[in-house]
Formats: structure tokens, C-alpha cells, sequence
């Protein structure tokens, strides 16, 4: 037994500063967009939303899983698993909103052609990963 | 599946972060375990029995189904 602190590796150091550095790179975006349309102050706005976004995350990632979890703050693999089953709920919740998109257009006798395509787009993907991955073991 | 996690951990006065960090995971997973909420995989399992010098089957045991 040995009572060593490992070290976390460059890769998992450089992954803990992957999304504060992409939400204060995707506020600069909105802000840069901002102003192209002459909208300096929507800009800046959305700019700092992101900018807070990652302060917060850097800020309580240590002292809150659920906050580490959003940052991807590590390997951990139980952490990976629970993204996992995040990204599953996203991928259910939207399916369901395209099918009942679809489904509440088509009652209405409206255009149907986005939802189907998002309900499509969904679907393919589905059945694509399950035989990639079923491939993969 | 229980396991015999923290009475290793305690006989050895570590905490669930210390544990946590030789293993490269989170105070929380560790917890986790040993409350039962998390089964670890095999190389965790394997990892977590290496470190306390014994065997797997001596940390983990699953419970026999009536």
C-alpha cells in the first residue's frame, strides 16, 4: 500500500480547462458577432453570461460534483458513466420533442418537414451508434 | 454488492480523498462505493484490491439471490 498522491496526468489536466476555455472562447464569438451586426450590447450580454459560465465552473468544480460534471473535471469513471446517462436524457428529451413537434404540426396541418427531419436525423443516429458500437464490444 | 471498502480504508487512516487520489478518482466515487450506490468496474475493482494487498473476492462479495 502506498499513501503517494498520483499525480493527474497533462491530458486529464489539460481536459479540466477544456470547457471554461471554450465557454469564455464561445462568449468572444457572440460578442465579436455582437458587434459585426451592430448589436454591441446583445454581444455583450451573451459574453458575459459565457464568461460567468466558466468563472463558475473553475470557480466551484472542486467543492460540487455535479459542478465538476459539467467541466468534465476528470477521468473518474463513474463521473463518465453519469455523463453517459446525461447525454442519453438530452438525446431522449429532444427526441421527444421532435416527435411531438412533428405530431403537433401534423394535427394542425402545418409543415411537418423540420420535425420529421430532426426526428429522422435522431432515429439514423440511433441506429448508426448501436451498430458501431455493438461492432466495437 | 457489498464490499469491505471502508473498513480497509479506516484500518489504514485514510481518508476518502486520500484513497480517491492514489486511485485517480473522486472522493465521491469512493463513497460511492462503499455505500453501495456504485458497483466500480473490473480494472477499479482490480486496482482498489492491489492497493490494499489482497483479492478482489475479499473486497467485494455479491449477494446470493433468494
Amino acid at each position: 500500500m502506498s499513501r503517494t498522491r498520483t499525480r493527474p496526468s497533462l491530458k486529464n489536466r489539460m481536459r479540466r480547462w477544456q470547457v471554461p476555455v471554450l465557454s469564455v472562447l464561445l462568449g468572444l464569438v457572440f460578442l465579436l458577432a455582437g458587434a459585426a451586426r451592430g448589436r454591441v450590447g446583445l454581444g455583450l450580454a451573451m459574453a458575459t453570461i459565457m464568461f460567468g459560465y466558466a468563472a463558475f465552473l473553475v470557480a466551484f468544480s472542486r467543492s460540487n460534483e455535479a459542478v465538476a460534471l459539467l467541466r468534465e473535471d476528470s477521468a473518474d469513471e463513474r463521473r463518465a458513466q453519469i455523463q453517459l446517462r446525461a447525454n442519453a436524457m438530452v438525446g431522449n428529451v429532444l427526441i421527444l420533442v421532435a416527435v411531438g413537434g412533428f405530431l403537433i404540426q401534423f394535427l394542425r396541418e402545418e409543415d411537418t418537414a423540420i420535425w420529421a427531419a430532426l426526428a429522422a436525423i435522431g432515429g439514423v443516429t440511433y441506429m448508426v451508434s448501436a451498430l458501431v458500437f455493438s461492432r466495437r464490444g | 454488492m457489498r464490499n469491505t471498502v471502508r473498513e480497509l480504508r479506516l484500518a489504514r487512516a485514510l481518508s476518502q480523498s486520500e484513497l480517491g487520489a492514489a486511485l485517480a478518482v473522486s472522493r465521491q466515487t469512493i463513497n460511492a462505493i462503499e455505500t453501495g450506490r456504485y458497483s466500480p468496474s473490473l480494472p477499479l475493482a482490480i486496482k482498489l484490491a492491489r492497493y490494499f494487498r489482497t483479492t478482489v473476492e475479499e473486497v467485494f462479495h455479491v449477494e446470493d439471490e433468494d
